[in-house]
C-alpha cells in the first residue's frame, strides 16, 4: 500500500512537472501577470504549451545525441523553465493591459453548472475507463511499444517504414513514465489520455466563450461535448482504445483555432486597431500548430483543410473590406515574432526532426481516388451514429442560425472558424471525392463531434434564450433536452453491457513478460 | 476566484479519478487479488533444459504432470501446491530429442508446453 502511495505521489508530480511547468513558464516569457488571458485559460494553455515544448525540448536533445533518461529529461525541462523565467524577468511586460476578467465572471448557478458538468463528465468517463483501464486495443499496444523503446534506448523512436506512427504521439508518455516509473502495463497511458481529453474539452469551453461571448453557450458546450456522449468516440473509447493521435489533435486542433481567434479578433473591431498581443497570439499560433503537425498527421491534413475554408470563407463574406482587412492580416503574419517563431518552428520540422510522414509516401496516399469502399463517404446514419443523433439534429439547426447570424458579425472570425470546421469535415467525410480524398471516411466523421456539440450548444441557446416563450416552445424545450439526455447517456449505459474478462488479459501480460525475460 | 475554484475542482477530479483507474489496475495486475488461474511454463524457454514451473492462482492444489514424446510417457508425478505458491519440477534426468510435450491437469483443467530438440 506504502508503495502504490508512493508511486501514485511520484506519478501526479511528474503530471505537473512534464505537462504544466514548461508551458507555464513559456506562458510567462510571453504574456508576463497581464490579463490577457484568464486563470482558466492560463491552466489549458500551460497544459498545451507543455505538451509542444516538451516534444521540441527532445527534438534537441536527442539531435544533440544527449541520452534521454531521468535526470536528462529533469534537466532539460529545468534549463528550459530557467530560460523562459529569465526572459520574463528581462523582459517588462504591462501587468494589465485590459480588463478581461467580466466573461470569466459566472453567476451562482452558472458555477455550480459548470462543476455539476464536469463532474457528470469525469465521472461518466472514469466508470467507463474502469472497466478497460489495462491495455487491451491494439493501438496502445503499438504505441506503448515505442514509449517502451524509447524508456528502454535513452533515443527517441526511430519509425523506420512506418509512416503512421508520429513522433509527438509518444514524447510526453515516454518522459513521463522515465521520470516517474510508471510501467506502461498500467493505468498510467490511460490516465494521460484522459487528462488530455478533459482539457480538450475545457479548450471548446473556453474557445466557445471567446467566439460567443456567452457564458450559457460555453456552459451548454460543456454539455453536449463533456458529459453526453463521454463514451462514445472520439471520447472515452479512444482514451481506453489509446488512439493516441486522435486524442492529442481534438485538443491541439482547437487550440490552434483559439490562437487564430485572438490574434485576429481585432478586425471585429471597427477601428481594427493591431495590438501587440494579436500578434503575440499568432506566434502562439504558428508554435500550437507544428506542435500539432509533430503529434497527429490526419488532425494536421484536417486543420489545413479547415483552415484554407475559414480563409476563404472570411474573406468572402467581407469581401466588400478585404483592401482594408487584408493588409492588416499581413501586418500580423508577417511581423517579427511570428517570423522568428514560424523560422524555428521550419528549421525544427525540416533539419532537426523531419516528421516520418514527410519522408513517406503517407501524404501522397492522401488523396485520390478512394481504394476502399470505407472511403467513399458516410451515409446520414453513420454521421449519426458517429456524432450522436441528437446532436447532429441540434448541430444542424446550429449550422443554419450561425449562418444566418453570421451576417451581422461577419467580422468575427470565430463565426467563421465553427461554421468552417464543421462544414469542412463533414464534406470530408460525407462526399471526400469532391475533394480528391482518400482516408477512411469514418476516422474523418468522428472529427466532427467538436464543432457539431458548439453548434449543438448555439442552437439549443438561441432556440430558447428568450425567457418569454410560449407553451409550445417550453414543452419543445424538454422534449429536445429529453432527446439529447437520452441519447447523450445511451453509450454510457450500452457499454455496461459487455461483460469483460481481465484475466484472459492479465494472463496474456504474464507470457509476454516471460518471454521478455532474458534467457 | 470562481476561475481559481473551478481549477482545483479539476486537478482534484482529475485524480480522484485516475487513482481510482491505477488501484483498479493494480488489482487487476495482482495475481492474488480476487483470481482463479494457473499457469504452467518453463524456468528457462530458451535454454535446452525441460525444468519447468506450476504457479498456482486457484482453488485447486493438487496437479498432474505427465512428459511425453510421441504419445510415449517418458515421465509423470503429482504436485501438491497451495494458492499463491510455485513449485518447480526438475527434469534434468530426461535427455532426448524431437518435440517433448509436457501436460499439467489439476483434474479439470489441462494445460500443455512443448520445446522441440
Amino acid at each position: 500500500m506504502l508503495n502504490f502511495i508512493q508511486s501514485q505521489i511520484l506519478f501526479y508530480i511528474t503530471l505537473g512537472f512534464v505537462l504544466f511547468l514548461p508551458g507555464y513558464f513559456l506562458l510567462l516569457a510571453v504574456f508576463g501577470k497581464s490579463q490577457t488571458l484568464s486563470a482558466l485559460e492560463k491552466f489549458v494553455f500551460s497544459f498545451g504549451l507543455s505538451i509542444v515544448s516538451v516534444d521540441f525540448i527532445f527534438f534537441l536533445l536527442d539531435k544533440l545525441g544527449i541520452s534521454i533518461n531521468r535526470f536528462s529529461s529533469i534537466a532539460a525541462i529545468l534549463i528550459f523553465s530557467a530560460i523562459c523565467f529569465a526572459i520574463y524577468k528581462f523582459r517588462k511586460i504591462s501587468k494589465a493591459d485590459r480588463e478581461e476578467s467580466h466573461l470569466f465572471n459566472f453567476s451562482r448557478n452558472q458555477f455550480i453548472l459548470i462543476l455539476l458538468l464536469l463532474f457528470l463528465a469525469v465521472f461518466l468517463k472514469t466508470a467507463y475507463l474502469s472497466r478497460s483501464v489495462l491495455p487491451s486495443a491494439t493501438d496502445m499496444g503499438h504505441h506503448m511499444y515505442w514509449v517502451n523503446s524509447m524508456v528502454e534506448s535513452g533515443k527517441l523512436p526511430i519509425y523506420d517504414g512506418l509512416p503512421d506512427f508520429i513522433i509527438g504521439e509518444h514524447v510526453i508518455f515516454g518522459i513521463i513514465a522515465l521520470i516517474s516509473g510508471a510501467s506502461v502495463f498500467s493505468a498510467f497511458p490511460i490516465a494521460v489520455l484522459l487528462l488530455i481529453n478533459i482539457f480538450s474539452i475545457l479548450t471548446v469551453f473556453i474557445l466557445t466563450l471567446r467566439i460567443f461571448e456567452n457564458k450559457n453557450v460555453a456552459i451548454l458546450s460543456l454539455l453536449f461535448l463533456g458529459a453526453l456522449y463521454a463514451i462514445s468516440s472520439p471520447q472515452a473509447k479512444f482514451v481506453s482504445g489509446g488512439v493516441i493521435g486522435n486524442i492529442m489533435g481534438n485538443f491541439l486542433m482547437p487550440l490552434a483555432f483559439y490562437c487564430h481567434y485572438r490574434a485576429f479578433s481585432f478586425l471585429k473591431e471597427e477601428e481594427m486597431k493591431i495590438s501587440a498581443e494579436a500578434k503575440t497570439f499568432m506566434a502562439l499560433a504558428v508554435f500550437v500548430t507544428f506542435g500539432l503537425f509533430y503529434t497527429h498527421h490526419l488532425t494536421a491534413f484536417i486543420f489545413l483543410f479547415v483552415f484554407a475554408l475559414i480563409a476563404v470563407g472570411f474573406l468572402l463574406v467581407n469581401y466588400k473590406e478585404v483592401e482594408k482587412i487584408l493588409p492588416k492580416i499581413g501586418r500580423v503574419i508577417f511581423s517579427p515574432q511570428v517570423l522568428i517563431v514560424s523560422a524555428a518552428c521550419l528549421i525544427f520540422f525540416f533539419y532537426i526532426f523531419v516528421p516520418t510522414y514527410v519522408k513517406s509516401s503517407a501524404v501522397g496516399t492522401a488523396v485520390g481516388v478512394a481504394s476502399k469502399e470505407t472511403r467513399t463517404g458516410l451515409s446520414m446514419d453513420n454521421l449519426r451514429s458517429a456524432v450522436g443523433e441528437a446532436r447532429l439534429a441540434l448541430g444542424l439547426v446550429g449550422i443554419v442560425l450561425l449562418l444566418i447570424f453570421y451576417k451581422n458579425k461577419r467580422r468575427n472570425l470565430g463565426y467563421a472558424i465553427v461554421a468552417a470546421w464543421a462544414i469542412m469535415v463533414f464534406v470530408m467525410s460525407s462526399y471526400p471525392k469532391i475533394l480528391f480524398l482518400n482516408l477512411p471516411s469514418s476516422r474523418i466523421g468522428n472529427y466532427l463531434t467538436y464543432p457539431i456539440a458548439i453548434l449543438s450548444a448555439y442552437a439549443f441557446y438561441e432556440i430558447f434564450k428568450n425567457k418569454n416563450i410560449n407553451d409550445l416552445l417550453r414543452a419543445g424545450f424538454f422534449v429536445i433536452l429529453a432527446f439529447a439526455l437520452v441519447g447523450g447517456l445511451a453509450d454510457f449505459t450500452d457499454s455496461f453491457k459487455v461483460k469483460t474478462n481481465a484475466n484472459e488479459l492479465t494472463q496474456t501480460f504474464g507470457a509476454s513478460r516471460y518471454l521478455a525475460e532474458p534467457g | 476566484m470562481q476561475e481559481k475554484k473551478i481549477i482545483i475542482f479539476i486537478a482534484v477530479l482529475f485524480i480522484l479519478s485516475s487513482v481510482f483507474l491505477f488501484f483498479i489496475s493494480d488489482r487487476y495486475l495482482n495475481s492474488e487479488a480476487q483470481k482463479d488461474w494457473w499457469s504452467a511454463y518453463f524456468v528457462n524457454a530458451k535454454d535446452a533444459s525441460l525444468n519447468f514451473v506450476i504457479e498456482n492462482h486457484s482453488q485447486n492444489n493438487n496437479f498432474h504432470w505427465e512428459v511425453s514424446k510421441d504419445n510415449n510417457k517418458l515421465n509423470e508425478g503429482d504436485v501438491n501446491i497451495s494458492k499463491g505458491d510455485m513449485k518447480s519440477i526438475d527434469l534434468n534426468n530426461i535427455n532426448a530429442t524431437g518435440k517433448i510435450i509436457i501436460d499439467v491437469s489439476d483434474g479439470t483443467d489441462k494445460k500443455e508446453i512443448y520445446k522441440n530438440f
